[in-house]
């Protein structure tokens, strides 16, 4: 009997639970307007000096740490960058840079 | 037989007065009546740069949706606008990296701020089949700072009485 209740209960709510969706349906009198934006994940490189010595800046605009790839005259070294992070990469890490090209890139 | 005469004389004259009052009745009227009920309708077309707005560079007066507006209510209706995010458009994953923006609706700049806001109003009986509604969105960008990742917002809209 209890369960019998319930059921009729439970089938009752459902209806009522199925009209108001359909209601919801059918409503036209609203509607939405969808916004965005996106912005492609970078690695910005810029030539800044640093007194006489030439440096290259690095900056991720990623929101997670990646991974870039430097290559310079035969040698290759990975660094990291941590979100909105800007490293300077100088000569004391790099070697001269005065004469030689860096290429950066995504490991 | 008092009674009897007094029941005869009762019965002929209300039989006097009916007939009476069914030779006088020689006009009569049939009340015809309708309704149709109120509504109202309201659709958004967007525009492709709706979500592929320039957050580095920023927009000014960028076409974003055309929204139609219809209803047979004789005074007219009223149109609201709600933003989700507060008239920002916020990152997906860094929920403080935000871009302020306004809007433009039918010519009338708004600054959404997350409330119910009045986009248009239209008193008016000739409404049908309905108005179109420009929409534009104008922000600076963000520049080189600009965070990588999907900016977004939503605005809700609704058509009622005004």
């Amino acid at each position: 009997m209890v369960r019998r209740v319930i059921l009729y209960r439970f089938v009752f709510f459902g209806f009522f639970l199925s009209l108001f969706w359909v209601e919801s349906a059918l409503s036209d009198n609203k509607a939405r307007l969808v916004l965005g934006g996106r912005v492609p994940a970078s690695l910005r490189a810029s030539w800044v000096w640093k007194g006489s010595v030439p440096s290259v800046v690095l900056q991720n605009n990623s929101a997670q740490s990646q991974g870039y790839g430097i290559k310079e005259g035969g040698i290759e070294k990975v660094i990291f960058l941590k979100m909105g992070e800007e490293r300077l990469i100088s000569e004391k890490q790099f070697g001269d840079l005065k004469t030689r090209h860096i290429e950066i890139a995504s490991p | 037989m008092l009674n009897l005469n007094a029941l005869k004389i009762t019965t002929l004259a209300l039989t006097l007065i009916s007939g009476v009052g069914a030779q006088a009745a020689t006009t009569g009227q049939i009340n015809l009546s309708g309704s149709v009920n109120v509504t109202y309708d309201i659709s958004v077309s967007q525009a492709a740069a709706a979500t592929d707005l320039d957050i580095v560079n920023g927009e000014s007066g960028t076409n974003v949706a055309t929204v139609t507006e219809i209803t047979n209510n004789p005074s007219g209706y009223k149109v609201t606008i709600q933003s989700q995010n507060s008239g920002l458009l916020i990152h997906d994953t860094v929920a403080s990296s935000t871009v302020d923006y306004d809007i433009s609706y039918n010519g009338v700049s708004i600054d959404p701020d997350g409330t119910v806001q009045t986009a248009r109003t239209v008193a008016s009986s000739a409404v049908s089949p309905g108005n179109s509604s420009t929409v534009t969105i104008t922000f600076t960008g963000l520049d080189t700072d600009a965070l990588a990742g999907t900016y977004s917002d939503t605005l809700d809209l609704e058509i009622g009485a005004p």
